[in-house]
């Protein structure tokens, strides 16, 4: 009896160990998704969005954005921004219901946002009718244009929200991707600018050295097997 | 790039940021006025209707245009009778123009009617003495709009 007794108390002891290890991953696997922004929100109807992490080159060397971002704003106003000009632009792609998006649309009202490439910041969402505009409106910075604007999402491929698409002042495209806090994809576009920056430096270094030995495009020595 | 809202049709060129928007109507029920904004420098999200908030920031080669519509009533205005867009010249600049004058800028108003519809466009460059390359570069904007 006494043995009966003792190898339950065992099983029983056994069994305890093996579910406070069964909790304890579970707590940290939810602690990790917490950190990543997609916690579980058992009270939301909406789908918790993925994030993507990392920025990324573009995804074709030639990638280009379109000549101009064609939308609406929150207040009924119909724009047109030229994606071409003086200055870079960095498009956010947000959206109101993306729980990693908070921080963004948090750190776009603070004053003195420093902005890769001292590019134009323009919030992009989807069309209004695929959004909340009460919420957007409350999440809406005041100085940063927001504009609702589906067939840029569609046009550039955006995966999700949140996502950053860097376009230069010739409509290039040199970096884009996301990020789960707006240091981390502001660092990694930075360096996205930089390589393209010095990529197309050490470009024009190589022609003008080529020039000035005499080599011009169609020039016999660059189509040589060596 | 062509950007249509309100009856207004507008091919903005390069270079070039346009917004249109709906005025609050004058009587309940009835569609608001068209109010059209183009500048060569990006347009902060307040502004006032003749541009305040960004003529202050234009640079010596940058232009700013406002159309506003008025009341289809007051079509028949004297005030309204040309019917067609200008074709503006540097000598309709003039920094007196201007509702509040700022070192270097200047400024040209018109008044029509196209289709119908009452407007005046009110014109703000950057610099009066190159006011000759802003104005073409307005007159480049205008060609590209149309009112139904």
């Amino acid at each position: 009896m006494t043995a009966l007794v003792v190898g339950l108390a065992l099983a029983v002891l056994v069994l305890g160990v093996l579910v406070a290890g069964l909790l304890r991953s579970h707590a940290e696997i939810l602690k990790a998704l917490h950190e990543l922004g997609a916690g579980l929100e058992l009270d939301r109807s909406e789908p918790v969005p993925v994030t993507i992490d990392g920025v990324v080159k573009p995804r074709a060397a030639d990638a280009t954005a379109p000549e101009a971002l064609l939308g609406s704003t929150l207040d009924g106003e119909d724009v047109a921004i030229p994606l071409r000009g003086s200055r870079a632009t960095l498009l956010a792609f947000l959206s109101s219901g993306c729980t990693t998006c908070k921080g963004f649309w948090t750190a776009f009202g603070e004053r003195g946002l420093q902005v890769p490439a001292d590019a134009r910041l323009v919030v992009v969402t989807r069309d209004l009718a695929e959004e909340s505009p009460s919420k957007l409106t409350q999440l809406a910075p005041a100085d940063v244009p927001v504009v609702a604007s589906t067939l840029v999402w569609d046009g550039l491929d955006v995966p999700g929200s949140p996502y950053f698409v860097l376009v230069d002042p010739t409509g290039r495209v040199v970096g884009e991707g996301s990020g789960s806090n707006w240091p981390q994809v502001a660092d990694l576009l930075g360096q996205a600018h930089a390589d393209s920056g010095s990529t197309s430096q050490r470009r024009a270094r190589d022609e003008a050295a080529l020039r000035s030995a005499g080599i011009e495009p169609g020039h016999p020595s660059l189509y040589e097997a060596s | 790039m062509r950007l249509a809202s309100g009856g207004l049709v507008l091919e903005v060129p390069p270079g070039w940021e346009a917004r249109i928007r709906r005025q609050p109507p004058s009587q309940p029920g009835r569609p608001g006025n068209a109010l059209l904004h183009a500048s060569t420098i990006p347009l902060p999200e307040r502004r006032g209707d003749f541009g305040s908030g960004v003529v202050e920031n234009l640079g010596p080669d940058d232009a700013f245009v406002a159309l506003l519509e008025y009341d289809r009533k007051d079509a028949d205005a004297v005030l309204f009778v040309a019917g067609r867009l200008p074709v503006p010249r540097p000598s309709d600049f003039s920094p007196t123009v201007l509702q509040r004058t700022r070192a270097g800028n200047t400024g040209a108003q018109w008044f029509f009617a196209l289709s119908g519809r009452p407007f005046s466009l009110h014109a703000v460059l950057g610099s009066h003495a190159r006011r000759s390359p802003g104005a073409v570069k307005v007159d480049r904007l205008l060609r590209g709009l149309e009112v139904s």
